[in-house]
């Protein structure tokens, strides 16, 4: 009866939330990049002052600018600035973002300043050159040692003290610092300290501390984009936003106010005459002469042409003067504002945080909700520790962790009563940086879970020595003894590229130039046990051509999988690398090790090469990094220049791949993958259907899964995913495990329970956590709200009954009143199983959310011998022959020696009595 | 059937006491067994000696060969250490002594060899070769047989927590804190955080009828280092063979086996032949030891097949 009565509370309760969690939701969510946070047009002139005091308009452009998103960024933080009408670019480099890129003609210049842009704000805080970011020297200095009078000093809206001869220089610095040419012009950079650096030619002047005079090749580029225009025109960059964590010295924050300076170079407005100036000021005679040559015209590239080594590009219009006046006044600012920092919560409350371990695939969304939750006194201090889900399962079955990320249940169960409770509907994505033959950025791929298969088992050759020695393996004159499958490779291409499947998929898709990337051969995967991994592998699994492939039977192109692989299963949580294969000679050009005997000779010690260019990474933090910046992880032989050993050479990374010659491909999480602009490739889902991830798309997937009563989660069922034209096979739900018996009971200082906590924490995530927006508290792009309206209510249903079990610590579990059909989803838009509960049939899918309880969990059987345990747990290690060879053994001696004895005592008796039968025999004959 | 009757022969001249005859009752002499039943009746007890002989080698003359060993090994053992020419990281062969382990609660005091195969644990613990030495800092695994050889780690399932473990490496003397025995089910401990070490004693128990005799499950004794850990050199391998994990048998005894069985056999057959050219007493002089060390060293090489914590 007490029973009864308490599934009655709950589904009255259930009512009640359901009715809270209706709401929300209910509006379509914007898409990011449809609607850009900023848009503002500007006209932009370069107008030269005759010396009679006219005006000549040389050029007026009216441009257009967007930025994707202005409010609430983090560090590293890309955001996308597009324009449109401005003047096409000259003597173009490939990185936008390197210390040459200023050497353009025209550039579109985008850099991150300190300061708001107003003449009323206070000194110390308005923005100028002065406060704007450049990585080198070079980009904010500038002197002369043929003529007094360069372009700059010619600037006919430079102040009077900006057309000297020596501007900005730092007084009582060395002659080292300020040089000897005939012109100098110092743009400082004061810290947010309010330090001034000088910087100077090379740096002699001093840097801050996140300056460089030589950027590291293999480094993540600098954060100043000299952006090209085509010639249309329009241009586009990406902008990786930096806050105080990553340039002290710029010192942007929630509480620094700092803008993007968006400056379209027009050139220098020359004014040779320099009326009104002081005499040393003004070019006279041939310095009038050289100041017009240098100031007045076009530019010595024309548009299109990229920049040539030996040809200087016409200062007055290059994207170093960006600090001049004339250009300097034609900027566009786009205030921004920060995030809270990344330690915020570890600064604002220094108690020892709840600890959330888990899943890398809700970064984005615990990223934004804790600061809500550190900074409200009657929330908690939280911290998503990122680890693998299956650590974090371990970590829950030995008691060692409270609460972990997860996106499926340990295989044996849990090893006591705990929720399940939906709290991110995301997935992993397969991002990629590709180049065209025009070196621009591919904007679609489309890959297929064979081609994924392909990348992940090592089929691709990448280096041509190995397809040679695969083909001597092959050759029918001589007898093959050792590594012979691997003759079968042979007729494998040697990269996604040249695989005619993936020019079938993406036709017109040609990689940049000539350049050969090792990093098209694989897939940049997890080196850890990771649920990603296991929903990937599902995925390539549940599709019957790479299912068949990795069996063994050959593409229709003739490729097969290398043998290491074949008849692998799936799915599998740590992608093993397998390939064994040992090149009889191919060293990687003498990276690889040789052993020298005795004697002095050399023999090489083979080893696989194909796994040294999967080389996994060990998070998707670490993935998404090398995605955005094109870190190419694939091995090269490169010369370490030991002066003593000039042929030493060291194994390293590729490291970042040039601008327009990128290729990656790795696997991300849809949220990062949005955050740091990553591009996203589209997976088949049906067959001839091609689904990138979006709101949509993971709608359509998630609504497909069903809840299931005997692990107690929605898994995805792939099988129907491949017959949904456009669900995203990628989709992936995190749950948050958390047990509902057994947590810490000790109170912190408000006298708050770890239960209590979590408990807040699960209803934070499944109602207001679950608003879409980019501000504190809210669930960023790249997760699907948790909400009745796309369909979920029984998702969120459930995480708000689980905050109930868990702050109850009852050991409850939740489970569906009616098992079978009314546990579905509540994908269905007719409202699966319609329970009739009042009124609520008129609202989609509300029907089916009454349709959880929680229930006392029964209690857990007692260990069994030949039970699989959860790991965390001793396993059982026995010998049969251990438990049987000594047994077995006195058991036979025994025997035997029983049989011993009674074989002798009956043999015997029964030759005594035949003895006496002969002998009475005898006596009877005798008698007679 | 026969007649018995009392007689009392003269003595006979210069003997001081006269013979007396006894009459006896007269036992038949048993009768030859058939020759198929004389077949199996030797068959069996040949069998039965063959057991008799495998169970007396296990648990009693095994233990005799162990403890030869162990003065062996606590010499080298000794002079490495005060010479300071003991191992302590690396890659080490395996069967060189690598440290004492002592456990005064539970009267355990062995010299540990470096290795875990069943031929190396012939002679005392074997340490785990891809793991730390005892005192370095990481999870250090020390196997031990339960009954056979001695038995090194008969009575570690004893130990209780808070009790001691002292061991003694070329870097100097370690004491260990008990934690628990763990069985099959029990949580694994916490994972280790930097600077810190574990011993993990390794043995197998029988339960119920096997219990004290048969082995068959692996038991563990987890103990925490109480020192700071001393620094481990690098170069220790990362994986061991098969032969070399809990409960596995060594089929390397194999070709050493066949080769003392053949010995035996020779000597067996040698015996024979001497008995009917020399007489039995030259031959059980001249063939029984040479019998006797093919047996052995056909014992022990059979020991390697079984598994290697019993």
């Amino acid at each position: 009866m007490r029973r009864h009565s308490r599934r009655d509370v709950w589904a009255a309760l259930v009512l009640v939330l359901a009715v809270v969690v209706l709401p929300l939701g209910g509006s379509a969510r914007p898409a990011a990049a449809a609607t850009p946070a900023f848009t503002q047009t500007k006209t932009v002139s370069r107008v030269q002052l005759n010396a009679d005091g006219t005006d000549t308009v040389i050029d007026r452009r009216t441009v257009t600018v967007t930025v994707s998103q202005t409010a609430n960024l983090r560090g590293r933080q890309q955001i996308d600035v597009a324009w449109s009408g401005a003047r096409p670019t000259a003597g173009t480099v490939a990185d936008p973002n390197s210390a040459n890129a200023r050497l353009q003609e025209y550039p579109f210049v985008v850099m991150e300043c300190r300061g708001v842009d107003s003449t009323t704000a206070p000194a110390g805080a308005r923005l100028d050159p002065t406060t704007c970011w450049t990585q080198t020297p070079d980009e904010r200095f500038a002197q002369d040692y043929n003529t007094a009078f360069p372009a700059w000093r010619v600037d006919r809206y430079a102040t009077p003290a900006e057309r000297e001869s020596m501007v900005n220089g730092p007084s009582g610095a060395d002659a080292q610092c300020l040089g000897s040419a005939k012109a100098t012009r110092f743009v400082p950079f004061t810290d947010a300290a309010g330090k001034r650096y000088y910087w100077g030619g090379n740096g002699v002047c001093g840097l801050p501390p996140e300056g460089s005079t030589a950027p590291d090749p293999k480094a993540p580029p600098a954060d100043t984009a000299y952006g090209i225009t085509n010639r249309d025109g329009t241009g586009r960059t990406k902008f990786a936003i930096w806050t105080a964590q990553e340039n002290t010295s710029l010192g942007c924050s929630d509480t620094v106010a700092c803008a993007l300076v968006i400056i379209p170079i027009m050139g220098i407005s020359c004014d040779v005459t320099g009326a009104g100036l002081p005499a040393q000021d003004q070019p006279t005679g041939d310095d009038a002469t050289t100041a017009a040559a240098l100031c007045q015209g076009a530019g010595s590239y024309n548009v299109g042409d990229p920049l040539q080594q030996g040809k200087l590009s016409y200062a007055a219009v290059a994207g170093s003067m960006w600090w001049s006046a004339s250009n300097w006044r034609n900027r566009i600012t786009v205030p921004l504002t920060f995030a809270p920092p990344a330690n915020l919560c570890d600064v604002l409350d220094t108690s020892i945080p709840v600890d959330i371990y888990g899943s890398e695939l809700m970064n984005q969304a615990t990223a934004q909700w804790a600061p809500a939750f550190c900074r409200d006194s009657n929330r908690f201090h939280f911290r998503h520790v990122r680890v693998g889900e299956p650590q974090a399962k371990q970590g829950l079955a030995t008691g060692s962790m409270s609460a972990a990320l997860i996106s499926r249940p340990p295989d044996g169960g849990y090893t006591k009563p705990t929720v399940t409770a939906p709290v991110g509907v995301t997935g992993f994505a397969v991002s990629y940086m590709i180049d065209d033959q025009n070196q621009h950025e591919v904007a679609q791929l489309k890959l297929n879970a064979r081609l994924l298969a392909k990348l992940l088992a090592e089929s691709y050759y990448a280096f041509p020595a190995l397809h040679t020695d695969y083909v001597t393996l092959a050759d029918p004159t001589k007898t093959c003894t050792f590594q012979c499958a691997y003759a079968a490779l042979k007729s494998n291409p040697q990269d996604l590229i040249a695989d005619p499947e993936f020019r079938k998929l993406n036709p017109g898709l040609l990689p940049g130039g000539t350049v050969q990337h090792e990093a098209a051969a694989t897939l940049l995967a997890l080196s850890g046990d990771s649920d990603v991994i296991y929903a990937l592998t599902s995925y390539i699994n549940a599709d019957p051509d790479a299912r068949a492939w990795l069996n063994g039977k050959a593409d229709p192109w003739g490729m097969v999988v290398n043998p290491a692989y074949r008849g692998m299963k799936l799915p599998v949580g740590n992608w093993p690398l397998l390939d064994d294969f040992r090149s009889p000679d191919f060293d990687l050009s003498g990276c690889l090790p040789w052993n020298t005997d005795p004697k002095g000779n050399k023999t090489y010690v083979q080893q696989p090469i194909l796994p040294l260019v999967a080389n996994p990474m060990v998070s998707l933090t670490a993935i998404v990094q090398a995605m955005e910046f094109a870190l190419d992880n694939t091995p090269i032989c490169v010369p370490t220049n030991n002066p003593s050993n000039p042929e030493e050479r060291l194994l390293d990374k590729h490291g970042r791949q040039s601008n327009g010659f990128r290729l990656m491909i790795g696997i991300n999480s849809v949220a990062d993958a949005n955050f740091y602009g990553v591009r996203t490739a589209s997976l088949q889902s049906s067959p001839g259907n091609f689904v990138a991830p979006s709101d949509a798309s993971m709608k359509a997937a998630v609504r497909l899964a069903t809840y299931d009563t005997t692990t107690g989660y929605w898994p995805m069922p792939y099988a129907k995913l491949r017959a949904t034209a456009g669900a995203y096979p990628g989709t992936m739900v995190v749950y948050l495990a958390v047990p509902t018996t057994g947590l810490d009971t000790a109170k912190d200082a408000k006298g708050r329970t770890l239960a209590s906590k979590l408990a807040q924490l699960l209803a934070f995530a499944a109602v207001s956590g679950q608003q879409p927006g980019v501000n504190q508290g809210q669930l960023p792009t790249g997760y699907l709200p948790i909400t009745a309206a796309n369909g979920l209510a029984l998702m969120a249903a459930y995480t708000l009954l689980a905050a109930v079990a868990v702050e109850r610590q009852l050991g409850e579990i939740i489970v569906p009143i009616r098992s079978g059909g009314g546990a579905s989803g509540g994908g269905s838009s007719r409202g699966s199983g319609g329970t009739g509960t009042g009124g609520s049939g008129s609202t989609p899918n509300g029907g089916s959310a009454p349709s959880l309880t929680t229930s006392r969990a029964p209690d857990l059987p007692a260990w069994q011998p030949g039970l699989q345990l959860p790991r965390g747990y001793t396993s059982s290690v026995r010998s049969p022959v251990a438990a049987w060879a000594l047994p077995v053994l006195v058991l036979v001696g025994v025997l035997a020696a029983a049989l011993a004895v009674l074989v002798a005592v009956i043999a015997r008796a029964r030759a005594t009595a035949s003895i006496s039968a002969r002998l009475r025999r005898l006596a009877e004959r005798n008698g007679r | 059937m026969t007649a018995v009757e009392e007689v009392t022969a003269p003595a006979p001249a210069g003997t001081a006491v006269p013979v007396v005859w006894r009459p006896v009752p007269y036992r038949m002499p048993p009768p030859p067994l058939p020759a198929g039943a004389s077949i199996a009746v030797r068959v069996a007890a040949a069998l039965a000696v063959v057991a008799a002989w495998c169970a007396l080698y296990l648990f009693a003359l095994s233990g005799l060969q162990a403890a030869r060993g162990q003065q062996v090994l606590y010499e080298q053992l000794r002079v490495n250490i005060a010479q300071a020419t003991e191992r302590i990281g690396g890659t080490i062969p395996p069967g060189t002594a690598v440290a004492l382990i002592e456990a005064p609660s539970v009267g355990l005091r062995y010299v540990v060899v470096e290795g875990t195969a069943a031929g190396d644990l012939r002679v005392g613990p074997g340490h785990r070769r891809d793991t730390p030495l005892p005192g370095q800092a990481g999870v250090s695994l020390v196997y031990g047989r339960a009954v056979s050889f001695g038995g090194p780690f008969r009575r570690v399932t004893q130990l209780r927590t808070g009790d001691t473990i002292t061991v003694t490496t070329g870097q100097g003397t370690f004491n260990y804190r008990v934690d628990r025995v763990r069985r099959a089910g029990d949580p694994v401990p916490d994972q280790l955080s930097t600077g810190q070490g574990r011993l993990t004693l390794v043995t197998a128990e029988g339960v119920s009828w096997r219990a004290g005799w048969v082995p068959n499950q692996v038991v563990y004794v987890d103990s925490t280092l109480l020192n700071t850990p001393v620094p481990a050199p690098s170069g220790r391998p990362s994986a061991v063979p098969h032969a070399e994990e809990a409960l596995q048998p060594d089929p390397g005894g194999l070709v050493p086996l066949v080769l003392w069985l053949q010995l035996l056999v020779l000597a067996t057959g040698g015996a024979a032949w001497a008995w009917l050219r020399w007489g039995s007493a030259q031959t059980w002089l001249a063939g029984l030891p040479l019998i006797l060390l093919a047996l052995w060293g056909a014992s022990q090489s059979a020991s390697q097949l079984l598994p290697n914590l019993i």
